[in-house]
């Protein structure tokens, strides 16, 4: 008897499924022609590609600092290695910090001895892996990973810290010609993403920092601001460079002099991160009264 | 002695016949060529990344001929029977055990070297120089890839030919991750089971210790000392002969 | 061969027990031919796994030539032929042959030979560089006799031997087995086709849910179950011969006789008494129908 019974609500169930299932398909499913089918797949087609290209570049990302650092594996401390104090190094030639968005102190993957239970197991790791202890933390020359930055940003064009991280690579040499070359693939870079609001922001630092040029920094930062206003879509990491873009207009408009400027830069920078204490410091600084914030 | 060699050929004939080994050579040859050809097009100083996906293409294919080769020798000699017709002959199951291994260890063998070769022709467009890390990167390998098939026999013998794939590939490539795991483990809770960890990292295989592609494939690092090289010779008998014994002890009960 | 009390007990996958094969005792003489008869499940194969040292025996023991049965000293004077084998599929049978002999403890050019040899008398002379997974099931059939009879075994242990063979090979085979037969060798299998028993055996052994149920000499069996009949017309009394007696009307009679003796005698009183003799019949008895009651007496 139990047996016929659940047998029914099992039937029952199905078919009030299959109802529901044919009252939504519609909804999920809106009817294609064959012309949307193709646009679907060619869609999924691309999107694979498009998907291949990012995995490659991403790969290609990890490798790099893995090269840089010829071989070694390193991760950054966990809280609890902070805690007790254990010995790692903290962005030797700024260099880490590049590729590891200033993740704080970093230390080999394979342990050091005096951190390793595993005894001779241990030993043989540090021999057969591409291990040196901490005190002997050294980068290859950084533009020996140049290649691999070409290949990224030539699998996936869009993966912008393939073309910022390869311009800090090209001057590294921190001469004229070396800043110049960087400004020349970061412009590169901008016609593949003529939306990019960190890329202009790379080439701005690179006149302002190292080539001395406020007026070319100048214009560039504006470029990104007006891209930060334009209201263009664009993802967290490109929302997120936009601080830099007020800060740094602010501090260049401050050494030409132009106060009033400095103000709209302030008022409009808050109206975009209400938070920012550099901006809000300025704010104080120049007496400014807070409007409301968006 | 000579039962070991027969049976061991009877493997890699097989195994030759069927093709899968070429297959994998095929696939691997292609890999690094269109890797080459991206040296050949101009993309300079990409030495590094070009042996280091040497590396990892010769750690996947040969780690995938491992298991597979010799996840499925016992379980096809048992669903095919053609298990009876060799042990009504005079021997003891640890000699078709041993046989067996050997054989897939052979074919193991055989399909890594083939890939070295294709590999390394194709990193000769890279202009890439011999050195002496690749030797012993290669020793280091066949000795990794005997202790893969002994753990993956052993496993076939207890368990089915698709769990015992399964484990394996879990295990080869995820040792080194669950080295670092156990040492992470470790630092966190250093009194509550130090031994227990110890005891732990013994039993599990040290599969990351016999892959010397880190130091391969990037700059200026030295041979490994030769007692590394002999403590890890020791390791792949040691863990190996255990292995056997693992599906000696399974399989000479077995009624089949 | 011996077994004495022999019992084997498999686990099924659930945990259960099954008894294949329990106080089994059967010995067989050197040099012996020996059918070793059952319906399906009866613990034929079992008896053979377990005198193959591929199943340990629950109770009891199994010898061969004295040793212990599946011990390398007997198995090397042994020649096994599974029930089902489809032997390495990416081999030829030559290769099969070899790895078997070489695995045997046979090696060099007397190997070469003896494999050429065999492949020639199992008629795969022409087939030995074929892959085994381009033979046909009676092919391959050929080249598991071929593997048994490597290394001149003084034992052949053949499980459902004729199996996949078609007339031709079973009339070959039973040509190699008697030749073997009269070189020495003993012989002891399983099979389902009495007519082969018939042919090849001097004995046979009955086994029903792993017991055995009738051991017989077949000589004797067959003429025990062997028919005589005469049929004459007339009145000529049986009376001490038979009582078996079919009575057709007109004094037309067929008296039925359990042996050769009694029948003669029975066409002496005949002639003596005048009656006319018809038909004078001698037939075998059906030995399929002899196990069948036999086994449904055990049963």
């Amino acid at each position: 008897m139990n047996s016929v019974l659940s047998l029914s609500a099992v039937l029952a169930g199905i078919a009030v499924a299959g109802i529901a299932v044919q009252r939504i398909k519609p909804e999920i499913e809106p009817p294609v022609g064959v012309a949307g089918v193709e646009a679907h797949e060619t869609n999924g087609a691309v999107s694979l590609i498009g998907q291949f290209r990012t995995t490659v570049s991403g790969s290609l990302w990890v490798r790099s600092d893995l090269y840089l650092h010829n071989g070694v594996q390193m991760r950054p401390l966990t809280e609890q290695e902070l805690k007790s104090n254990v010995k790692g190094v903290h962005s030797a030639d700024g260099l880490d910090g590049e590729m590891h968005g200033g993740e704080g102190r970093m230390v080999t993957v394979v342990p050091s001895r005096d951190r390793d239970f595993r005894g001779i197991f241990g030993d043989i790791d540090r021999a057969t892996s591409s291990y040196k202890d901490m005190s002997n933390h050294e980068h290859n020359p950084p533009k020996a990973a140049l290649p691999l930055f070409r290949l990224m940003t030539m699998f996936d064009p869009n993966f912008i810290q393939g073309w910022t991280v390869a311009a800090t690579l090209l001057s590294w040499e921190k001469n004229r010609q070396a800043y110049e070359l960087a400004v020349q693939h970061l412009k590169n870079g901008i016609s593949e993403n003529p939306k990019s609001v960190l890329i202009r922001n790379e080439i701005a630092f690179t006149y302002a920092r190292s080539l001395g040029d406020l007026k070319t920094a100048k214009n560039y930062f504006e470029q990104a601001r007006a891209l930060l206003n334009s209201g263009e879509a664009m993802n967290d990491d490109e929302r997120e460079g936009g601080l830099l873009t007020y800060r740094w207009l602010y501090w260049i408009n401050r050494d030409l002099g132009l106060s009033a400027k400095q103000k709209t830069l302030i008022s409009e920078g808050l109206s975009h991160y209400k938070d920012d204490p550099v901006l809000l410091h300025a704010q104080e600084a120049m007496n400014i009264v807070p409007t409301r914030r968006g | 002695m000579k039962v070991w060699f027969a049976l061991a050929k009877g493997v890699v004939l097989e195994s030759l016949r069927r093709k899968d080994l070429w297959v994998v050579a095929i696939l691997g040859f292609l890999m690094m060529i269109s890797a080459g050809a991206l040296g050949f097009f101009g993309f300079e100083g990409l030495q590094a990344f070009a042996k280091d996906l040497a590396a990892t293409v010769l750690g996947l294919f040969s780690t995938v001929i491992a298991v597979i080769t010799t996840a499925r020798l016992m379980p096809d000699e048992i669903k095919n029977r053609t298990l009876y017709p060799l042990l009504a002959r005079p021997i003891r199951r640890l000699d078709l055990l041993i046989g067996k291994l050997l054989g897939a260890i052979f074919v193991t063998w055989m399909s890594f070297l083939l890939l070295c070769i294709a590999t390394g022709l194709a990193l000769l467009v890279f202009r890439v120089q011999f050195e002496p890390i690749m030797a012993q990167y290669v020793l280091c390998k066949l000795l990794g890839l005997a202790v893969l098939c002994s753990l993956t026999f052993a496993l076939s013998t207890i368990m089915t030919q698709a769990a015992a794939a399964t484990v394996s590939f879990i295990f080869a490539f995820g040792s080194s991750m669950i080295t670092r795991a156990l040492v992470m483990a470790h630092e966190s809770n250093p009194r509550g089971a130090g031994y227990g960890f110890k005891v732990l990292n013994g039993v599990l295989p040290q599969f990351g210790l016999f892959d010397l592609g880190g130091r391969a494939a990037n700059m200026n690092w030295g041979p490994v000392p030769i007692w590394v090289i002999g403590s890890l010779f020791a390791y792949a008998i040691v863990y190996s002969s255990a292995m056997l014994f693992i599906s000696w002890m399974k399989f000479n009960r077995q009624a089949i | 061969m011996q077994t004495v009390d022999l019992a084997v007990q498999y686990r099924q996958k659930n945990g259960d027990k099954t008894m294949a094969v329990s106080g089994l005792s059967l010995s067989v003489a050197p040099g012996e031919v020996v059918g070793f008869l059952g319906p399906n499940g009866a613990g034929k194969s079992s008896t053979i796994k377990c005198l193959m040292g591929f199943v340990e025996p629950h109770a009891g023991s199994a010898s061969i030539f004295g040793l212990k049965a599946g011990s390398i000293s007997a198995k090397r004077r042994v020649g096994y032929l599974p029930e089902v084998a489809l032997y390495y599929p990416f081999l030829t049978p030559y290769e099969t042959l070899d790895l078997y002999g070489k695995v045997q403890g046979l090696s060099g050019k007397s190997l070469r030979t003896e494999i050429d040899n065999l492949l020639e008398i199992v008629g795969l002379g022409a087939a030995k560089k074929k892959q085994n997974r381009t033979l046909s099931k009676g092919m391959l059939q050929r080249v598991g006799i071929a593997q048994s009879l490597l290394g001149s075994p003084e034992l052949l242990m053949l499980d459902e031997v004729t199996s996949g063979l078609d007339p031709v090979g079973r009339k070959e085979l039973r040509q190699l087995l008697k030749e073997r037969q009269k070189a020495g060798c003993t012989l002891f299998f399983s099979s389902h086709e009495l007519a082969e028993v018939e042919m090849l055996c001097d004995r046979i052994l009955l086994i029903h849910k792993g017991k055995l149920v009738e051991e017989r000499d077949l000589g004797s069996l067959k003429e025990e179950l062997r028919k005589f009949s005469l049929e004459f017309v007339g009145h000529t009394s049986m009376v001490g011969l038979t009582s078996e007696l079919e009575d057709f009307g007109g004094n037309r009679i067929r008296a039925n006789f359990t042996t050769k003796a009694l029948l003669l005698e029975a066409v002496d009183r005949a002639k003596t008494g005048g009656a006319k003799i018809v038909d004078i019949v001698s037939e075998e008895g059906s030995l399929e129908d002899y196990f069948i009651d036999k086994i449904q007496e055990a049963a």
